[in-house]
């Protein structure tokens, strides 16, 4: 899990915005790219073809044209006027009207065919011809001179690439179709040159249109091109190109090849055909409805961006400051006192969450101030204890002296009570143990209604219920005297006859004591008196010693009756073994 | 949350399909296409008139001029001009007319409008202003009482010489020049020449020259008024004869040396390149020469005899082919053309002197001095003057086997008076009612 470690780091909020609005930016940034790259490569796709089919038609039309003027050129050299005045006979004014009459005959070919701007006849010795005029007259050497005639020395016609000639005053940039006449007798006479205005060829590679456009002929030259000329530079480039890829059609996209820029180059050439013609499209021409798309993508992008940005700003803040208040509150607690402020009326997990929170630190308040009061109790506890510290056997001897003077002074019954005294001593200290069985707890119980009865003349009567098996049982010690004491004490104030009963029955694992007496009747608001020194003092202490051990639902229930007297019933568990208890020490053990 | 989630993909499909549609629609468009329906917008529909004439250089370079004068104020219209020298052009035109692929707007001259506007091949111009022009020139342009073509200059005949040879060999021309005091003239000019070098244009194969000469004798054109054949047979002998001698001796040169004579072409003409010092041509010619070699040439009027042998023509017609689509267009073009000061500050004299006075009149203080020249002309043959008629229909084609006949004479193919039974066969044979 090492990678997701940025996801244990960083802020929830900071992660999460990050995560979305970068998540969506980089989204944005595929689908342009992906939508750039998938046009662009449609156009391309697209434009090769049409071009294609494009080059294909201009190629049939330029077939046509051009095999037109080698047509007019191959009749016009097979012509007997022509081989006549290249013969040259007769005189002065014969050979003048045979010239005069060919330039006027070329002149009207050249009329009659637009295309042909004008037919230059290379020969011996040639006559004069207007330099106005589209039939003009040369010497054979000019053409050998010429640059163009190398290309062609070896054919019988040639196709020469686009030149200047002069036509009048106006330079004419022209492509020319050159064809040797030869007479019957297979000499070499002269070299007729049909001139068609470059603009008119031009024009039908343009097409109204703004294209790169270049024409070659078979062997590699430029006939002519139409177009951007930073585009069209360096043409042997492109003828390489188009030959390092055999067929007849193609197209290839070059990028950075022809002056730097990125271009498409398409190009066709017919089966049997001399042309090869060549588009080539800038790259930047071709990716303009890409780019667009790129760019309203881009800007619309940009906008969602935005609007995300703003969006999972909002969700974050609304799905962080849950979270952020949740910890300010749990990092206030419990220091503070104040109880921490969690939001309200949320219903999802948030809500779950603040109420779970709530719930746990109600419950953990509850356990502190269970815990302090506990503690609190276990002190008294240990106070009563302490208290309870006083040296047995100080009492133990003091008791058997005074018994002594008594039984000396013959004072039968304050040895009696010693005696009795004596007795309930022991049983109350127990060795310090918290827990006694009741066959212990009756007898201490006896002890104390027979010293009252000696002290007030036998007037309380007795009777002790105890359920069989019962007898070795364990309860908290000296738990029924305080109840017994309080009978006494109030209960039976000024009464002669008085009964108590007491009665210890097992119930559904709980152990229940009855002490029922017919006094005057408990107050019903005895509960908020006020402790006194000495009375209350034993059930109260008796009551919450029952509750620090057993809690609910052990305890006391005193009720009044109405018939007069009171019933006290303590329900305790029913305990076969002696409890271990914290806080319980032997006193006997201790070196007091 | 999950509405959250929800809502964002909505926006992200949404926001895609908007692109994609913003790109479909979003084509760019044809540069081409945009640019022509600007024009489109600025001015009507885009029209492109051809206009063919033919002179020299000087012409053609001032047409363009107020071509694109026109173009400039008319972003609507622009043209195709076909210009040439006068060699071939009528062989051009032929063809062309012939294939009813004729320009729009047609340079025609006397000798051929006639033959033009019998086939029917003008379109009718009555609708074009010439209020300004001289009313014999607008009538020459008539055909059948149809306006068939708009007069561009006045022009005069006379001789053109080289000025600067004959100031250095210390010869003044009199203001009143002969047949006589011509042939004197280069017969005495001849001597302090070198060779290869020639006085006088061999005129006999110039029928321009001819109709002066026959004119001067008070035998009037080479036709008559009412279109019959006129050339005198006596007049005719004698100007054979005169050339034959001059031939003989030199102070012409050679048929064949003749023959290869191009006009305005500033190695093959023979006045440019110094074969010849005298040739005859057209007033509005000169500005053709001079261009070439400034201050070189000077106009002299044609010689004289018992009477004149000058005549004044419009220079030439602009006609517009009946086969033109924008004919409306085209003659507005040709009113602007003859009547506005801009117009003539681009053209000048390069198509004659101005047929509009107006226009004469806004011209005449920027005059140079070939312009100054070719008036001077003007003013010197109107003052007794041929009486031009026009020609009649076919006599273009009369006049170019005219020219062969003469050709053969000169060459000694024929004999002058077969050569003027031929002439005249061949004018019954192409010269039209």
């Amino acid at each position: 899990m090492k990678d997701m470690g940025i996801f244990k780091r960083y802020r929830i909020g900071h992660l999460f915005f990050g995560c979305f609005a970068g998540g969506i930016a980089v989204i944005f940034l595929i689908v342009i790219g992906v939508s750039y790259q998938l046009s662009a490569n449609a156009i391309v796709s697209n434009t090769t073809g049409y071009q294609q089919k494009i080059l294909d038609g201009l190629n049939k039309r330029l077939i046509s044209q051009f095999g037109a003027i080698n047509e007019m050129s191959l009749a016009i050299s097979r012509e007997n006027q022509l081989q006549e005045f290249l013969r040259g006979e007769g005189d002065a004014y014969t050979r003048f009207r045979k010239s005069d009459d060919m330039r006027i005959w070329l002149s009207n070919i050249s009329f009659s065919m637009p295309i042909v701007n004008s037919i230059f006849l290379y020969m011996d010795s040639p006559p004069a011809s207007n330099f106005q005029e589209p039939a003009q007259f040369f010497s054979l050497d000019e053409a050998d001179e010429s640059e163009w005639y190398k290309s062609g020395l070896n054919s019988d016609f040639f196709w020469i690439g686009q030149h200047a000639v002069m036509k009048g005053t106006q330079e004419v940039q022209v492509i020319s179709f050159a064809r040797k006449v030869i007479d019957i007798t297979g000499r070499y006479r002269a070299l007729l040159v049909l001139n068609v205005k470059a603009e008119d060829i031009q024009s039908i590679i343009r097409e109204n249109g703004e294209y790169n456009r270049l024409l070659f002929d078979t062997g590699g030259r430029l006939i002519t091109s139409v177009g951007d000329p930073g585009i069209l530079m360096k043409a042997e480039d492109y003828v390489r190109v188009t030959q390092g890829n055999s067929g007849i059609k193609g197209s290839q996209v070059s990028k950075g090849e022809f002056g730097n820029r990125s271009s498409l180059l398409v190009w066709s050439q017919l089966f049997g055909s001399d042309w090869l013609l060549i588009e080539v499209t800038p790259w930047k021409q071709l990716t303009t409805g890409s780019l667009h798309i790129a760019r309203v993508l881009m800007i619309i992008g940009i906008i969602s961006i935005i609007l995300v940005i703003f969006l999972t700003y909002f969700l974050t803040s609304q799905f962080t400051q849950p979270i952020y208040k949740l910890i300010r509150g749990m990092s206030a607690f419990p220091s503070s006192s104040k109880k921490p402020h969690l939001p309200e009326g949320y219903r999802n997990e948030f809500g779950l969450l603040f109420n779970g929170y709530k719930k746990l630190t109600k419950r953990i308040e509850e356990l502190y101030r269970s815990l302090a009061e506990q503690s609190r109790r276990q002190k008294e506890v240990e106070m009563q204890a302490l208290q309870a510290m006083i040296n047995p056997h100080f009492l133990y001897n003091t008791l058997d002296q005074v018994n002594w003077l008594a039984i000396e002074a013959g004072q039968e019954q304050i040895s009696r009570i010693l005696e009795l005294i004596g007795k309930m001593f022991r049983i109350g200290l127990s060795n310090g143990e918290g827990f006694i069985p009741i066959r212990d707890e009756m007898m201490h119980l006896a002890c104390y209604v027979e010293i009252q009865n000696i002290r007030m003349g036998e007037r309380i009567k007795i009777t002790m219920d105890i359920e069989d098996g019962l007898d070795e049982l364990y309860t908290p010690k000296l738990t029924l005297q305080p109840f017994v004491e309080n009978s006494i004490m109030h209960g039976f104030h000024g009464k002669t006859d008085c009964l108590l009963e007491i009665c210890a029955r097992r119930k559904d694992g709980q152990l229940v004591f009855t002490i029922a007496d017919n006094g005057v009747g408990i107050r019903p608001d005895w509960e908020s008196m006020k402790p006194r020194k000495t009375g209350g003092y034993g059930i109260r202490n008796v009551i919450e010693r029952l509750e620090t051990y057993f809690g609910k639902p052990y305890g006391v229930t005193i009720e009044g009756l109405t018939t007069g007297g009171t019933t006290v019933t303590i329900r305790i568990p029913a305990l076969a073994n002696k409890p271990v208890q914290g806080g319980t020490f032997s006193v006997q053990n201790r070196n007091y | 949350m999950k509405k959250a989630i929800s809502w964002i993909s909505l926006l992200i499909v949404l926001s895609i399909v908007l692109a994609i549609t913003a790109c479909g629609s979003g084509k760019p468009k044809n540069a081409a296409s945009t640019e022509e329906s600007s024009r489109k917008a600025q001015g009507g529909e885009a029209i492109k008139l051809r206009i063919a004439w033919a002179g020299s250089q000087a012409r053609h370079d001032a047409t363009l001029k107020a071509l694109d004068l026109y173009t400039k104020k008319n972003p609507n219209v622009s043209f195709e001009p076909e210009f040439s020298g006068f060699d071939g052009y009528y062989e051009k035109l032929t063809t062309q007319s012939a294939a009813k692929n004729a320009p729009d707007i047609m340079q025609i001259d006397t000798y051929n409008i006639v033959q033009y506007a019998s086939r029917g091949q003008l379109a009718d111009l009555s609708s074009v202003n010439v209020a300004d022009v001289d009313p014999n020139l607008v009538s020459a342009g008539k055909y059948k009482e149809q306006q068939v073509g708009i007069p561009l200059g006045k022009n005069a005949t006379g001789f053109i010489y080289n000025k600067a040879v004959l100031d250095k060999l210390g010869v003044k021309l009199s203001e009143n020049m002969t047949w006589d005091d011509l042939f004197k003239l280069a017969r005495d000019i001849q001597p302090k020449l070198e060779k290869g070098k020639y006085s006088l244009a061999d005129l006999s194969m110039d029928p321009d020259a001819y109709e002066m000469f026959q004119l001067s004798k008070g035998k009037g054109f080479a036709h008559t008024a009412d279109g019959k054949f006129n050339i005198d047979h006596e007049t005719w002998t004698e100007f054979n004869a005169i050339l034959d001698q001059l031939r003989k001796e030199g102070v012409v040169p050679p048929a064949d040396i003749t023959v290869t004579y191009k006009q305005f072409d500033p190695k093959q003409d023979l006045l440019l390149n110094g074969t010849v010092l005298f040739l005859s041509t057209y007033a509005a010619g000169f500005g053709g020469f001079d261009n070439v070699s400034p201050n070189t040439f000077a106009l002299t009027p044609a010689p004289s005899g018992e009477k004149s042998g000058g005549w004044l023509v419009p220079s030439q017609f602009f006609t517009v082919s009946s086969n033109s689509k924008h004919a409306e267009e085209a003659k507005k073009f040709l009113e602007w053309f003859i009547n506005d000061t801009e117009a003539a500050d681009a053209l000048m004299l390069s198509r004659g002197v101005p047929v509009s006075a107006k226009v004469l009149e806004y011209v005449s203080p920027k005059l140079s001095g070939s312009d100054k020249a070719q008036i001077e002309l003007l003013d010197k043959t109107a003052a007794n003057a041929n009486k031009f008629s026009s020609r009649p229909n076919g006599y273009w084609n009369f006049r170019m086997d005219f020219i062969k006949i003469m050709q053969e004479v000169a060459f000694g193919k024929t004999n002058p008076d077969l050569g003027f039974e031929a002439a005249q066969k061949k004018y019954a044979e192409l010269i039209k009612e």
